[in-house]
């Protein structure tokens, strides 16, 4: 496996900022908790501000730590988040396949957000499925999803923070992918030197759907 | 509370009406008093004449009516508990009715199924628990107590000395119920206190279950009898010996809005009498929850002896489950007696009644002196307490006169915490609230009723109560004037019930009691401030209320919060604007304090400025939900204390306190580890374990003059381009 998790603390070769955005209650902080600790807590409070995870992973042969970003998803809160999108390097963007208007909202109100806030021109996007062991509660299909991230240009992958589905998967899918783009590296390294990657072959992971 | 028909250990699903007669009486901070769940919740059962009285009244009082005979056979075996259902009145209680705790609670345990129960055995177990039994009866009644408390297949401990835990029982089950409390315990040296024998209310069929011990948190037991109407549910919990049991009696009682018969005239001179004025607390039905939950579990396990109550604080947290016994020594020594009753029922009685005896006979003298700082703090305790309610005169009303007279004293006396029982009282009177809620008469109804809520699916409708008929030319008007929030904002509001304060037992349960209220007062909101809508955040603050009051009471608090209506200072406006669109007033609270904790805590100001750990980063929900996020519950009220009387500026305090004193625990650190354990979930490792500590440092800060200039400063700051002074903040690269 080219992705190990949480490498030893020695040395960091990139670190990098992640964001989590998405509406209210399509599990952010659930993703978040899933990767950053591997647990899942069904009776989480709500985000109210921002909340902050740091996992390290190893990714190759580099080591790098992820700053993860949680949100607040309720619209009031977005003069306030926003200031959050500086600098990051990666944006998940959630939403719900039993609420098929949070994916609406990705493209109607965070995209433009995004647009708006985002200090990376390059940041790599990634669109989220979460929920998908909801079963027959499910309102928005795997093809919905991946055409809407497909039309814009996101990397694609659906998860359940619950069951533990594909979650490590999409974060990792996500860093190989920032990794891969050479002018995001230019200030995550701690440690300055060379950052250009052999970029892995494609074909890791099965949610594999950048058409940046 | 009659049938002794079988019931299932199954909590009906529909929430609505379950109800606890019983009350825990958490230590000194316990009070809750019962109240229908719901507001619209009505009995729909005639109750038996004399059952309607379930409740804990101060022995003091003595209700006139006799005794009825209670109409559950079940109940026959008449036990000090028996007699403080029916509303027995006299001190000394009928021959038949005071038969030695003992028998009792041998009898008790005989008639397994029975229904009713719990006051002998509370009793008796309370006393122990407390070690203030005597060695002689009262220690023999503790030891059957067990048994008996098994064979009614409840665990009831009365919280010993506190007799505040009782609580006039579901009154929407129970209208006219008031709680009555005939002295039950016999101690040798409890007899003249009333609280060691307060009697658990009582409930109806409870089914039979062994219940492991009661833990030194509270912990609720109980069962729900299957019929909605008559469901009743009792729990306590044993607690350590509280401070102040007289004076929390007195308070343990409670009105209920639709007294009848007999019960209804001691009732409403009661309430009359502003001694008896009683905030309404819902731990009443916390606990049902509780016990609930705990049947639940009970069942999981397939009512082994393994089953394990969920435990919870005194507010209704859950605490984390221990995985085995090994808790602590009280503990184990109870579990034992619990264990030993479980399996040899009266085999077991010998040895447990040396090992009580042991414990009684040989006291340390550090107990003894332990004792008696206890009793020294209950008598302080309780010339608080009188001191408040005087202050607070018949349901608040002479607050807002005393305040203005003697402003000094008022403040310092919330300074120092308002005394439990009376917290929902002063919370609702100090904020304002109340002189909202009366010069809007209806108004919450009325707006509960606005139509088109669809959004809300059927269970969560019903919350809302139908407004009387009298109200009804306030709601016209109220439909004229206002319109229910959009289906978007309502489903908001659902979604985060959940989410809000989701390891409390009243919050926890899907569409369970504390979710419709919270639903409700939420709406309401949202309907009555089209501006405010709904943001995440007012749901905590809601929910804190409503731990503490009703559904109405919360919505006018919460209002007088929002616009700043009490004694808050004009210039420090309301909470308001903290969640109109855009939160300007957030943004200029995060400001200020960012510019206070420089001139507060200068080096830690400094360190975090350079690390660009900006209060928007940690403290949006300080002010957000006033604390409500993350501060541990009994510091969280007295910040609140302060907060509803003195306004936002408490919070300043307290968020700068909080940063001053851990500041050099924080100086060492780096960004990561700086937000890690600035963090909601952190925070509480930060604080003085004293509230008292936190808020005593906290008044020590002055921040009014300041936050004025501050807030011109913003003001001027926006108008050359807003958010300069917050450059840096989320604007970390990493």
């Amino acid at each position: 496996m080219a992705v190990e998790l949480q490498p030893t603390e020695s040395a960091i070769d990139f670190t990098l900022k992640i964001l989590l955005l998405g509406d209210s209650g399509v599990g952010k902080t659930s993703l978040l908790t899933r990767f950053a600790h591997d647990n899942f807590d069904e009776q989480v409070a709500s985000t109210i501000g921002v909340d902050f995870a740091v996992k390290k992973l190893s990714v190759y042969d580099k080591r790098v730590k992820l700053t993860v970003w949680d949100t607040a998803g309720q619209e009031k809160f977005r003069t306030l988040t926003t200031t959050f999108y500086r600098g990051a390097k990666g944006i998940i963007m959630v939403y719900d396949v039993s609420r098929p208007d949070t994916l609406l909202h990705l493209e109607e109100q965070w995209m433009r957000e995004l647009e708006l806030h985002g200090t990376e021109a390059d940041a790599v996007r990634m669109v989220v499925a979460n929920k998908v062991d909801v079963g027959d509660a499910r309102r928005v299909s795997w093809h919905e999803g991946s055409d809407f991230a497909r039309r814009h240009g996101c990397l694609f992958a659906e998860t359940s923070a619950k069951t533990n589905i594909a979650v490590a998967n999409a974060f990792e899918e996500l860093v190989l992918k920032i990794l891969e783009t050479p002018s995001l590296l230019e200030d995550a390294g701690l440690r300055s030197g060379t950052v250009l990657l052999d970029s892995p072959q494609s074909g890791y992971g099965v949610y594999d759907y950048c058409y940046c | 509370m009659t049938g002794a028909s079988d019931n299932s250990i199954i909590p009906n699903p529909a929430p609505t009406v379950v109800e606890a007669c019983g009350e825990h009486g958490p230590a000194p901070v316990a009070t809750s008093r019962g109240k229908p769940l719901l507001p619209d919740h009505q009995p729909a059962v005639a109750r038996p004449s004399s059952p309607c009285f379930d409740a804990s009244i101060a022995a003091s009082v003595k209700p006139s009516s006799p005794p009825a005979p209670h109409p559950n056979p079940g109940c026959a075996p008449k036990s000090p508990a028996a007699a403080c259902r029916s509303h027995i009145p006299s001190p000394a209680p009928p021959p038949q009715q005071t038969g030695p705790v003992q028998e009792a609670a041998n009898r008790a345990a005989a008639v397994t199924h029975i229904s009713a129960l719990a006051a002998a055995p509370a009793a008796a177990v309370a006393a122990p628990a407390n070690g203030h039994a005597g060695a002689g009866a009262a220690a023999a009644a503790a030891a059957g107590a067990p048994e008996a408390n098994q064979a009614a297949g409840t665990a009831l401990a009365a919280g010993p000395a506190d007799g505040a835990g009782h609580e006039p029982g579901g009154n929407g089950g129970c209208p006219g119920s008031l709680c009555s409390t005939a002295p039950v315990a016999e101690g040798p040296d409890e007899g003249s206190r009333p609280a060691a024998g307060s009697p658990p209310l009582l409930l109806q069929q409870q089914q039979q279950q062994h219940i492991p011990d009661p833990a030194p948190q509270p912990v609720a037991t109980t069962q729900a009898a299957e019929e909605p109407e008559e469901t009743s549910g009792a729990g306590a919990e044993p607690p350590p010996a509280p401070p102040h049991q007289l004076e929390q009696r007195r308070e343990s009682q409670a009105g209920s809005s639709s007294p009848a018969g007999p019960a209804a005239q001691v009732a409403s001179s009661l309430l009359s009498d502003p001694d008896y004025e009683v905030p309404r607390g819902t731990l009443t039905e916390t606990q049902v929850l509780l016990s609930l939950l705990e049947q639940k579990q009970g069942q999981r396990l397939d009512n082994s002896s393994s089953s394990r109550p969920v435990k919870v604080d005194r507010y209704g947290f859950v605490l984390a489950v221990q995985e085995d016994g090994s808790d602590d020594g009280g503990d184990g020594r109870r579990r034992d007696i619990g264990a030993a009753a479980s399996t040899s029922g009266a085999a077991g009685l010998a040895p447990r009644l040396e090992r009580l005896l042991d414990r009684e006979l040989r006291l340390p003298l550090r107990q003894r002196r332990r004792r008696r700082a206890t009793q020294q703090a209950e008598q302080q305790y309780a010339a608080r307490l009188r001191k408040w309610r005087k202050m607070l005169g018949g349901g608040g009303a002479a607050l807002e006169e005393y305040r203005r007279r003697r402003p000094e004293k008022f403040k310092r006396r919330v300074r120092k915490g308002v005394p439990d029982p009376l917290r929902g009282l002063a919370w609702l009177a100090i904020s304002g609230g109340r002189k909202l809620k009366e010069s809007n008469p209806g108004l919450f109804a009325a707006l509960l009723s606005l139509k088109s809520c669809d959004a809300a699916p059927a269970p969560m409708r019903d919350a809302p109560a139908t407004p009387p008929a009298s109200a009804s030319a306030t709601a016209s008007a109220a439909a004229a004037r206002y319109s229910a929030p959009s289906a978007d904002v309502t489903l908001c509001i659902m979604r985060d019930l959940n989410r809000t304060f989701p390891n409390n037992i009243y919050f926890m349960q899907r569409q369970g009691p504390g979710q419709k209220a919270l639903f409700s007062v939420l709406w309401a909101t949202a309907a009555y401030r089209p501006a405010v809508g709904y943001v995440q955040g007012m749901g905590f603050l809601a929910a804190v209320l409503l731990l503490y009051m009703e559904a109405e009471e919360a919505f006018w608090t919460l209002q007088a919060m929002l616009q700043g209506a009490g004694g808050w200072p004009e210039d420090q406006g309301g909470m308001e604007r903290l969640y109109t669109a855009g939160m300007p007033g957030l943004q200029c609270c995060l400001y200020q304090f960012k510019r206070l904790l420089r001139e507060v805590a200068p080096r830690l100001a400094a360190r975090l400025d350079r690390e660009g750990v900006d209060p928007e980063l940690y403290a949006t929900h300080w002010f957000n939900t006033a604390f409500a996020y993350t501060l541990p519950f009994p510091h969280l009220l007295r910040v609140w204390d302060s907060f509803l009387a003195e306004g936002p500026k408490t919070l300043f305090r307290v968020g700068l306190a909080v940063l001053q004193y851990a500041e050099g625990r924080l100086l060492g650190l780096r960004f990561e580890a700086l937000l890690a354990a600035l963090s909601a979930r952190k925070l509480p490792e930060l604080l003085p374990p004293d509230p008292h500590q936190l808020l005593a440092r906290a008044s020590r800060i002055a921040v009014s003059r300041r936050l004025g200039q501050l807030r011109e400063e913003w003001q001027q700051l926006g108008q050359q381009g807003r958010g300069r002074g917050r450059q840096g903040g989320g604007g970390r690269i990493f």
